[in-house]
């Protein structure tokens, strides 16, 4: 388990991170957004044990960031925003190099490295000079090299960035996959939708502090009163919007191109007598939904663009 | 389906500087320093580097078996002192400060690895190339025995010496490195400081401490050029004592690195 508590880094009169404080079980994915300055690197620095807090604290399964950092290094795969490979040496010899230096057992190593490259689908090229593998490649090269010791905690910042969108799916796909194995795995993005796609938890962060944090369904009804529900009926019948407006728990209809928007302020309960209601006055209902939770208006909504 | 993979059990850390100097992981890294010295972005200039300075070798070799009964240590050693002087910046330079190049570096500093663990490990995996060109010349130190005016002392003061400052040399260039964001602003560097405490320190010493005996001895001290050239000292033990001083000179900067050690964005690491 990771407990974040009250994380703080100042730098002079510069507050670059202000008393952050989340947790995370085995298995989260959690989605850091904030803009460029937000203080999202500096977090994931933190966390990465690259830099010293200036008050506050951490812990990943009981070890202490501040007292106990090599523990915490054992524990954590660490993949900077910009990031360098070596050019010099083979796909598995970067691998060994690095779980050498992670002090995975001699006789265990080279089995480590395989499982590694089969993960990554990096098999084929286990041979290759690192310089002749395309960007995506390197990038799955670099996760690689960070599951070798079989972390807890993985700090991915900003993995997705120029990487084309195959590359993008793949990258995904493969963090899903860690989720799987019980990993916590740590997201910085600028590319909300995605990180809406596959993030079970996000934080959004402005001027070093967490503005919301939580599921992404929460973070949205939290900031809307009502949910959204979208109404589509077969013919533009007027009857439709007589029958929302009479129910207690629409607080307002908006007329869209695509159908009827609604302001609901009801449990699911109250969507289904209101849909059933629809059907019995017989409107022709061909779309009831909840519109998806979006991760962008919410972000736009909380944050003002501020940077320190 | 959940995928599995079968547990692995780190070997444990130790922190102490017996483990820092004898069961260092970061050691692994002599293999690739060596590759990337034939390999890396000064590969060819280095291979070129290496022929000459293989004929300059044979050179030696002949004048000093032909002329063993004239030959001076000082001129073994000398040359020696030379191809340190350009093989040690030219393979250690990078070690920190070409990391940082190619932003690798961060990386290292996120495995548990202490900073001592890491410097040592920097520090000794360079010193490869040193290592041999320094087995190559060991043999032909004995070889002037055969003058008549030199003595085993001699022999033994001035290879000291050289092996003194080569210490001291490794340790520069790793400071210089952990202080430089590019690989070749640090080999600059290094060869600017190396001018400086070759040429310039010792002539100010002369100036400052003035004139005579007391001067010489005094710039010779610390510079290995003047010792050798001054045939070893007039000091009795000469040497041994400039020996000490390097060794001292290289401790301080290889534990100042260690106590300083810089993140890619040049902030401290902190940690032992």
């Amino acid at each position: 388990m990771l407990k974040v508590d009250g994380l703080r880094k100042v730098y002079g009169p510069l507050v670059a991170v202000e008393g952050i404080r989340f947790e995370l079980q085995p298995g989260d994915i959690f989605g850091f957004i904030g803009s460029n300055g937000a203080g999202k690197t500096t977090t994931i620095r933190m966390l990465a044990t690259l830099l010293e807090p200036s008050g506050g604290t951490a812990s990943l399964d009981g070890f202490d960031l501040l007292t106990q950092p090599n523990e915490i290094r054992r524990r954590i795969g660490y993949m900077p925003d910009f990031f360098g490979l070596y050019d010099d040496v083979k796909v598995w010899e970067y691998l060994d190099f690095f779980a050498t230096i992670y002090r995975v057992p001699a006789r265990q190593r080279k089995e480590v490295i395989d499982n590694v490259l089969e993960l990554t689908d990096l098999t084929v090229k286990r041979d290759a000079f690192v310089q002749s593998l395309s960007r995506g490649m390197q990038q799955r090269l670099c996760l690689a090299k960070c599951l070798v010791h079989d972390p807890t905690l993985l700090l991915l910042d900003e993995p997705a960035s120029g990487l084309d969108p195959r590359a993008r799916a793949e990258l995904k796909e493969l963090i899903l996959e860690l989720s799987r194995m019980g990993k916590i795995v740590i997201v910085s993005s600028h590319i909300l939708p995605e990180l809406s796609d596959f993030c079970n938890t996000v934080g959004i962060i402005e001027k070093g502090k967490l503005l919301a944090f939580g599921p992404v369904s929460q973070i949205v009804s939290g900031i809307r009163q009502a949910r959204r529900i979208l109404v589509k009926t077969l013919d533009h019948n007027p009857l439709a919007s007589q029958v929302i407006q009479r129910d207690a728990n629409v607080r307002s209809l908006e007329e869209t191109p695509g159908g009827l928007a609604i302001d609901f302020v009801g449990d699911l309960h109250g969507q289904a007598n209101l849909l059933d209601e629809l059907i019995r006055q017989g409107v022709k209902v061909i779309e009831f939904h909840e519109e998806a939770a979006n991760l962008q208006d919410v972000f736009l909504t909380l944050t003002t663009g501020a940077v320190q | 389906m959940k995928r599995e993979f079968p547990k692995v059990d780190l070997e444990p850390m130790d922190g102490s500087l017996r483990g820092a100097l004898f069961a260092n992981p970061l050691f692994s890294e002599f293999r690739r320093s060596m590759r990337k010295f034939w390999t890396g972005g000064t590969g060819a200039i280095n291979a070129g580097v290496t022929v000459i300075a293989a004929i300059v070798y044979l050179t030696v070799l002949g004048i000093t078996v032909s002329f063993r009964e004239s030959v001076e240590p000082s001129f073994i050693w000398g040359t020696l002192l030379v191809f340190l002087m350009i093989a040690i910046p030219a393979v250690s330079h990078g070690a920190i400060a070409g990391e940082r190049e190619k932003r690798t570096w961060d990386s290292l500093l996120t495995a548990p690895l202490t900073n001592r663990e890491i410097v040592l490990g920097k520090y000794f995996s360079g010193l490869g190339i040193a290592g041999v060109i320094i087995a190559f010349f060991i043999p032909l130190g004995p070889i002037t025995l055969f003058n008549k005016s030199v003595t085993p002392d001699k022999v033994l003061g001035g290879f000291v010496v050289v092996l003194g400052y080569a210490i001291f040399l490794q340790a520069l260039t790793i400071f210089i490195s952990s202080r430089c964001s590019r690989g070749h602003a640090a080999q600059v560097a290094t060869l600017a400081a190396q001018f400086a405490i070759l040429l310039l320190f010792p002539v100010m010493s002369s100036v400052f401490f003035q004139n005579g005996q007391a001067g010489w001895q005094r710039a010779n001290f610390y510079n290995p050029w003047l010792f050798l050239a001054d045939q070893l000292g007039p000091v009795k033990g000469a040497g041994f004592i400039q020996f000490g001083a390097y060794i001292a000179l290289a401790l301080i900067l290889v534990w100042w690195t260690t106590a300083k050690l810089l993140t890619q964005d040049g902030v401290s690491r902190g940690g032992p």
